[in-house]
């Protein structure tokens, strides 16, 4: 830091803009002190005594008594005694006053750099309009409503003036697309889906659009999984092999606990607790009654559980809240035969686990040949939130879980 | 004397060292006019912020006022980032968008300069809800002046912090002058506690130019708090060495009345002597601090002085987080 | 699908929303009532309205706090409380008296989170029960959200039906800006399907409740009402509108105003306010400056008189713009 010391006129508040030397206390070339008086200044408010800011030689004084100058520009100089003149002369050739303008009193032109500031807001005048030739006119809710169903506006007819599509117009041609598609079978009786079954088609259609699906499979040898049952069914405690497999995926969970999310919008919601869905076929539909915090349930009281919701499925009493705030589905249709086959995610969870039934086959056992049942565990992923190691991580720890055995 | 560490002595010191020499500095400064708008100085008043924050931590909160920069120092705040915030560089504590006034570190629980006076009770009391929710013991401090004492949003405060029993402190720094209108003339009843206790809420005066006698005061006050005592006051006396803003010419002092607080009632001196005094500090120590602390403000003038304006699409930002 | 009122649909989100996030807090006059009372019973009022019925029993007095009349400190100290972290909502009994409490809403939560640099937020809701038609005189009955509006940082919420009231009241105390919402006291007791499966509705998103071809009719909060009763009448004569309830005023779905204006090229705008910076002046200024080239005629505004509400019920019914005005002035801008 430079030893020269500028005195300048002072910004005494907000509003000054320039000052007028009314007198002086120093002289050039004298001795001051800080805190001592140095100058009076008037502003079209005020006289004011402006102290001398730092011990030194007042080696020059550039105005007087009677001249108006801006404030920041420089009064006079104070610096060390012995100090080199030209090097005084040439602190005050390059010096710079401090800007303390509001600015907009400047002539000059607003700088290059300055941009318009672009407000986040719609366009001005909406895209083209139909009769150029472009897309159909369409009023915005009815837009909106196509959105929801799904339904591709140029195929749509619009009963409004000129041409416009209505919502109405959106409605009806989504129903129709249902009809046309029947009016090729000949007879044919007509079921009007119950609320529930409307519920879970809007769903369905909803996580099929959005969720970018990918699917792992995975073959596990049950062997060791149903000689546990067998053990707990010996000493009087019947598990169901679905409740084995529900363990075994609860357990996979905490072990892979990105597994066990909600993916909403942007973000991933990560649960402590398990709150493990696991569907039932009721007359009324597929339902998921879910188990929640089943991390901390063993095997017995999470079949328990288990037992008692898929009851209460078939008899349509479940409540709200043991249908709720499921992070992870679980599906068997093992039951009725099938090998495999892949489900749809429930949103907003980030996966779902479909089984098929137990097969029996040939393996390879100390060298011998031997039979052991297999099942084949089906893992649906959404992509967005899900990569397919992760998934396959997933796989191979609910296997690994069932083939111990021990641990469940 | 409440018992402090050689440790807490010397924090102590720094931290009122610290907000002088950052406030002197400025009063120089402000004078080359490079720095915009209003600022109101500190200096003066340092054994309150200090005797305060030394109390607390990163969890509890103060809301401060216009006179802002010592309790935001005395709180933690960095005082580099607070200089480049007072010229109004992008890089300060509130990206140049709130300036003196508006200076806030919400991660160390400083909640806000607040330009409206008596604007600050109320959030203070907000804070103090959120603190007796989550049960650790934490507090919410209220600082006001001799001028917020008259304002109803602070009697409405008061009331609400007794009603709903919540571990807020209203710390009120009687300079003796609110703008440029004597505390003898402003304050009705001329007593502040008094006030306070009217409300129902243990009320206490000290000395607001002896960092001990700050502490002890605030130290029972934050533990009656912490402990789920509820709500208190304390009325601090003390003095601005400086106008109510910068460039204030204070006609309404004595032209003597600053020299003579500055000889008799500067909380510095004072601290200096009682300790070297009692032989709990040496004065080569305090030496030491000083030369620290003037360098750490000279190197925080610089930075800001060299640092980058904010550009001017960023008046738009930061006024929602989303707006569709 | 349950068919419930305005009231009930406000009370469910509120409960909702204090069962999901235990940060939720209410503050307000009243809010469960009976405080300090000789009868010993809280929850003896749920609010004025009876909106808030209900909210301690289930969530206990550090949750639902009732305050004294304090409307600055109710307010500051909701402020205070979102800035450390909580998801307060300080209700104002009655939206005239947002003028005691003017400077923290407009000085201290809207401008917190630009003053600090971002680098705070203040997710608090202030609700407040506004409009007339109930003769509660001139300091009871004002809708003031045009004041409001006006200030940068703010969001301002105007449902006009029990559906939209409760998605957006959950919306807004899951937003993590300061929301200001508006609750027309005339609209509790009115009823319409409510989903009982949890849903959202977004702030920002205007509404269209109904398509038409002749003009574009803008009605905000209970003169949504109104106009779908104007609209019924002209539909005899084959008039037919879009009608859009914009549901926010801040942010305002200009979008939706402008694709309609380039269908129908006419423009009403229904709000119960005096016309002097109204936000029915607001719209017109900005549909002016940005789709003059779809109006086919001048904007035309039915708005209150340039007077406070006054009491009697004949004077309070020339006050309110009813259906009779909002189809005169739909029948005027489609001759024009």
């Amino acid at each position: 830091m430079s030893d020269i010391y500028p005195v300048t006129v002072p910004k005494w508040g907000i509003e000054m803009q320039e000052g007028t030397i009314v007198g002086w206390y120093a002289g050039e070339g004298d001795t001051v002190s800080k805190g001592n008086d140095l100058v009076d200044i008037e502003t079209d408010k005020i006289v004011n005594t402006m102290e001398v800011p730092t011990d030194g030689v007042f080696v020059r004084r550039l105005v007087e008594e009677g001249d108006t100058l801006k404030v920041g520009e420089l009064l006079g100089v104070i610096a060390p005694a012995g100090t080199d003149a030209g090097a005084i002369d040439d602190f005050i050739a390059g010096f710079k006053p401090a800007d303390a303008s509001f600015g907009y009193e400047d002539e000059e032109p607003a700088p290059a750099e300055a941009p318009a500031p672009a407000p986040a807001e719609a366009p001005a005048a909406p895209a083209a309009k139909a009769d150029a030739g472009g897309k159909p006119k369409v009023s915005p809710a009815a837009a909106r409503r196509a959105r929801e169903l799904d339904v591709d506006l140029s195929q749509v007819q619009g009963t409004g003036r000129g041409g416009r599509i209505s919502t109405e117009d959106v409605e009806a041609w989504a129903a129709s697309r249902g009809e046309d598609a029947a009016a090729e079978a000949a007879d044919f009786e007509t079921l009007p889906m119950s609320a529930t079954r409307k519920t879970i088609a809007k769903r369905l259609v909803e996580a099929k659009q959005q969720i970018p699906h990918f699917y792992l499979s995975m073959d596990i040898n049950m062997e060791a999984a149903l000689a546990r049952r067998q053990s707990l069914k010996d000493s009087g405690t019947a598990v169901s092999v679905n409740d084995v497999i529900a363990r075994a995926t609860v357990l996979a969970l905490q072990e892979h606990p990105d597994m066990n999310i909600h993916v909403v919008g942007d973000d991933i919601h990560r649960f402590t607790d398990i709150n493990l869905a696991v569907a039932v076929a009721t007359d009324r539909g597929l339902m998921t009654p879910v188990i929640h915090g089943a991390q901390s349930l063993s095997l017995v009281d999470l079949s328990q559980q288990a037992r008692a919701l898929a009851g209460r499925a078939r008899d349509g009493s479940l409540s709200r809240e043991e249908v709720g705030n499921g992070t992870f589905t679980l599906s068997n249709l093992g039951m009725y035969g099938l090998s495999e086959f892949t489900a749809v995610i429930n949103p907003p969870q980030g996966a779902i686990l479909a089984v098929g039934g137990l097969d029996d086959r040939v393996i390879m056992r100390e060298e011998k040949p031997a039979t052991a049942r297999f099942l084949r565990a089906t893992l649906s992923c959404d992509h967005r939130a899900i990569d397919g190691a992760l998934g396959a991580q997933f796989l191979a720890t609910l296997k690994s879980v069932l083939e111990a055995g021990d641990g469940l | 004397m409440a018992e402090l560490s050689r440790e807490q002595l010397l924090h102590a010191y720094r931290q009122m060292k610290t907000i002088r020499e950052f406030e002197e500095r400025l009063h120089l400064e402000i004078q080359t006019g490079e720095i915009p708008g209003f600022t109101h100085l500190y200096a003066g008043q340092e054994a309150v912020a200090v005797g305060v924050c030394e109390h607390l931590d990163d969890h509890d909160y103060i809301v401060s006022t216009h006179r802002g920069h010592g309790h935001c120092i005395a709180k933690g705040c960095d005082v580099i980032g607070m200089m480049k915030e007072i010229y109004g560089r992008a890089d300060g504590l509130c990206k140049g968008k709130g300036g003196s006034m508006h200076i806030a570190d919400f991660d160390k629980g400083m909640l806000g300069a607040n330009a409206i006076v008596g604007g600050g009770p109320p959030i203070a009391v907000g804070a103090a809800i959120a603190c007796k929710r989550r049960g650790q013991g934490h507090v919410s401090i209220a600082f006001g002046g001799d001028g917020s004492c008259n304002q109803g949003t602070v009697f409405e405060a008061m009331n609400m912090a007794v009603v709903l029993q919540v571990p807020a402190i209203f710390v009120f720094e009687d300079n003796g002058y609110s703008e440029h209108t004597g505390a003898s003339y402003a304050v009705g009843s001329g007593d502040i506690a008094g006030r306070a206790a009217g409300f129902g809420m243990p009320a206490v005066k000290c000395d607001g130019s002896d960092f001990f006698a700050v502490y002890e005061t605030m130290g029972e006050a934050i533990a009656r708090a912490r402990k789920g005592g509820g709500p208190s006051a304390v009325e601090c006396t003390i003095t601005r060495f400086y106008g109510h803003f910068e460039g204030d010419p204070q006609n309404y002092r004595a032209k003597d009345e600053v020299q003579r607080f500055r000889e008799t009632r500067d909380c510095l001196k004072n601290f200096r002597k009682s300790v070297e005094q009692k032989g709990l500090l040496e004065t080569a120590d305090l030496d030491r601090i000083d030369g620290e602390v003037l360098e750490l403000i000279e190197e925080a003038v610089r930075e800001a002085k060299a640092s980058p304006p904010p550009k001017p699409q960023d008046v738009l930002t930061d006024v929602y987080i989303n707006y569709a | 699908m349950p068919v419930i009122s305005f009231r009930d649909a406000v009370n469910q989100a509120l409960h909702e929303e204090m069962a999901r996030d235990p940060d939720v807090i209410l503050l307000g006059e009243d809010v469960s009532g009976g405080a300090g009372g000789s009868s010993g019973t809280r929850d003896a009022a749920g609010g004025i309205f009876g909106v808030s019925k209900g909210l301690i029993t289930d969530f206990g007095e550090d949750r639902v706090l009732d305050t004294p009349i304090s409307e600055s400190a109710i307010v500051g100290a909701g402020a205070g409380a979102a800035l450390a972290g909580m998801r307060p909502i300080s209700e104002i009994m009655f939206a005239d008296f947002v003028g005691v409490c003017m400077d923290q809403i407009y000085n201290q939560i809207a401008k917190f989170r630009y003053m600090f640099g971002g680098k705070t937020r203040c997710p608090i809701v202030i609700r407040t029960a506004t409009g007339a038609g109930m003769n509660m005189g001139a300091q009871h009955s004002q809708t003031i959200y045009n004041l409001l509006t006006a200030v940068p940082g703010l969001k301002i919420v105007v449902p006009s039906n029990a559906y939209d009231a409760k998605g957006l009241l959950k919306s807004a105390i899951r937003d993590d800006d300061p929301v200001v919402f508006f609750e027309h006291k005339a609209l509790y007791p009115r009823k319409c399907e409510v989903p009982e499966e949890e849903y959202l509705v977004p702030i920002g998103e205007a509404a269209m409740t109904r398509e038409g071809d002749d003009v574009t009719v803008v009605a905000i909060g209970r003169m949504v009402v109104f106009a779908e009763k104007a609209l019924d009448k002209v539909k005899a004569d084959n008039i037919s509108a879009d009608l859009i309830d914009p549901r926010s005023l801040s942010p305002l779905d200009e979008e939706m105003i402008f694709e309609s204006l380039e269908h129908t090229g006419r423009l009403v705008i229904v709000d119960e306010s005096p016309p002097r910076c109204s936000v029915a002046s607001d719209i017109a200024g900005i549909v002016a400056s940005k789709a003059f080239a779809s109006l086919k005629a001048p904007v035309k505004l039915v708005t209150a008189p340039h007077t406070p509400v006054p009491f009697a019920r004949e004077l309070e019914r020339a006050y309110v713009p009813g259906p009779d005005r909002i189809e005169a002035a739909i029948r005027e801008v489609i001759n024009e």
